[in-house]
């Protein structure tokens, strides 16, 4: 049960987080919500796809983890294979909130960071990364987690805009893995949805130039370039489910 | 409030175009432009009726949501504190300005109407185009002072003082302001800090009805106060840091006002050192703070050269004068010193 509070140097003085990785601490399995903002990082490692849930009508962009909704590839013990670690892990249990504006400010509600209480990487043993320094400024940490928190907050408004576009130019289809890993075993995936690369070929000068403009076109390819990275992450199951009949022959 | 109090000085034929930006700022204290934006259709819609100001409005109204202040009637118009002044005593809603206007126009005959107030919005953020006919020329003096709308029924903005110098436009309704030169902060018994119901914080006396036994100095206040009533089409200048008390009159009210500053941009709110102050020093031993009172007069608050000029300009640093560049080393420095 998530409990969500106004980070505060006084109320959350002492709060700590564990910045680890490995079991129990909540890491994320099978997708991960990424955000336009990130592709660019993220495309070199990750494979990214689009989804809608149930009944909804706007897309957002996920990036694929493993095959099952339990399996993360990218980890290994307490280790996480990749240069790029997405905003959605990064920011630990910290979120964004908003506040009502003060009278006299700005029109929109203002952007404030949340901390859920009830996270699994709060530490509870004194242990972890400090939130605060010893007496109420931001830590380094803390900082760097505000950084990402306004990525994430910059890339809900552009996902917004780029995958209604996307939509609108029927750029979008659903895609569906069927990914084999040996003579007996595979997996599919579904739900997902890709860029659809004739479409993207058919698409007039103005359409296209519009894209390019509006700077989407890069997100676009971006995405495209981000599916060779499928490869790399069936060579990594492969490569454990090598392990685990190895581990299964020797016991 | 026995004596009657002095009234604000007026001048008469200001025009929007032609504003009086330096004798104002050279006088330095308020002043009363008579018949400034006589000529604005908002004034003069207003002219017609409430709803006709109510529909000009919304004639330019992009949709946007907008924040105010809603009170229930016990409010009585007064957006102020709770007992106790850890609440205020409104909600801050966010709505349509049709839904606020409707809500208005239903109580316009209400004698206890409910409190309705949008304050200090950018024109230009809700009202695309309603400074086409409805404005002042600040940029004739190269200065940039994007203007705020304040729609309300009988509210009253209690007595607070603001940092940049102001022109306030009376478009709709009528307005009565009470004002008190800065030194008038030991004598107006000021609130909270936060919340404020303004961003500012007011004087906690009643000036309905005054509570001299509990505020008794608010009598000495009175005897430096000002008054104007401004009229659809008046404008009044109230300068940097005058307290200043706002009562609107009618059962719709509207305000547009220009809020300038006379210092550059690099150069932040002085209510950060105020902040500062009260944590470093106001709690120290006497002799201490007396010792720092003749520092910060030595380098604040008398002449700006004094500190650095017996120094060559090499080695001043932030004794020299303020420039863009001392501004971001001031604030790198300061983060960097109160992070711990």
């Amino acid at each position: 049960m998530a409990r969500h509070e106004l980070l505060d140097n006084v109320v959350h003085k002492d709060l700590r987080v564990d910045t680890r990785f490995g079991a129990g601490l909540g890491d994320p399995a099978g997708l991960v919500p990424v955000w336009p903002t990130e592709f660019a990082e993220l495309q070199r490692e990750y494979p990214i796809f689009l989804q809608k849930g149930e009944g909804e009508s706007e897309y957002h962009a996920v990036a694929l983890l493993g095959f099952d909704a339990s399996e993360n590839l990218f980890l290994d013990g307490d280790r996480w294979n990749a240069n790029y670690l997405p905003g959605a892990v990064v920011r630990g249990p910290f979120s964004i909130g908003f506040r009502d504006p003060v009278p006299g400010g700005s029109l929109e509600p203002e952007p404030v960071v949340h901390v859920d209480m009830e996270h699994p990487r709060v530490a509870r043993d004194g242990e972890g990364v400090a939130v605060f320094m010893p007496k109420g400024g931001h830590s380094p940490y803390l900082d760097h987690v505000i950084t990402v928190l306004k990525g994430i907050h910059d890339g809900v408004a552009a996902a917004r805009a780029m995958f209604a576009t996307l939509d609108r130019l029927g750029l979008l289809q659903p895609v569906d893995l069927d990914v084999r890993f040996d003579e007996a075993r595979g997996a599919r995936v579904t739900g997902l949805y890709g860029i659809d690369r004739d479409r993207l070929a058919a698409l007039e000068a103005g359409q296209l130039h519009a894209l390019h403009r509006d700077g989407l076109l890069e997100g676009v390819y971006l995405m495209l370039a981000s599916l060779y990275n499928m490869r790399r992450l069936i060579a990594e199951k492969q490569r454990r489910l090598r392990a685990q009949d190895g581990a299964g022959a020797a016991a | 409030m026995a004596a009657s109090p002095a009234r604000v000085r007026e001048i008469r034929g200001s025009r929007p175009d032609q504003l009086p930006l330096p004798e104002l700022l050279a006088g330095g204290e308020p002043v009363v432009l008579r018949g400034l934006v006589d000529g604005w259709s908002l004034v003069q819609a207003g002219r017609d009726s409430a709803r006709a100001a109510m529909d000009h409005l919304l004639e330019h109204y992009n949709g946007r949501p907008l924040p105010y202040s809603w009170g229930p009637p016990e409010t009585r118009g007064r957006p102020f504190y709770q007992d106790g002044f850890t609440r205020l005593n409104t909600e801050a809603r966010r709505g349509t300005l049709d839904a606020v206007l409707a809500d208005i126009a239903a109580h316009l005959d209400d004698p206890s109407p409910p409190t309705h107030y949008v304050a200090s919005v950018p024109v230009d953020g809700v009202l695309p185009g309603l400074r086409a006919a409805n404005d002042l020329d600040f940029a004739a003096h190269g200065v940039e002072a994007p203007p705020a709308i304040w729609i309300g029924n009988r509210v009253t903005a209690s007595c607070h003082y603001d940092a940049p110098d102001n022109i306030a436009c009376c478009a709709v309704g009528r307005r009565r302001f009470t004002l008190f030169p800065p030194a008038q902060v030991h004598n107006l018994y000021p609130g909270p800090l936060e919340p404020t119901p303004g961003g500012q914080a007011v004087s906690v006396v009643d000036f309905d009805a005054p509570d001299l036994a509990r505020y008794p100095r608010f009598a000495e206040a009175l005897a430096h106060a000002r008054v104007a009533e401004l009229q659809a089409g008046d404008a009044l200048f109230i300068p940097s840091m005058w307290w200043h008390h706002v009562q609107a009159l009618e059962p719709f009210n509207v305000l547009v006002n220009y809020w300038w500053s006379s210092m550059p941009a690099w150069i932040p709110t002085p209510m950060h050192a105020l902040y500062h102050a009260m944590w470093a020093i106001r709690d120290r031993p006497e002799r201490e703070k007396q010792a720092w009172r003749e520092i910060f007069e030595y380098y604040v608050f008398g002449p700006a050269e004094r500190a650095g000029e017996h120094l060559p300009e090499p080695a001043r640093g932030a004794l020299g004068p303020m420039d863009e560049t001392m501004a971001r080393r001031m604030r790198a420095m300061l983060i960097a010193r109160l992070n711990r």
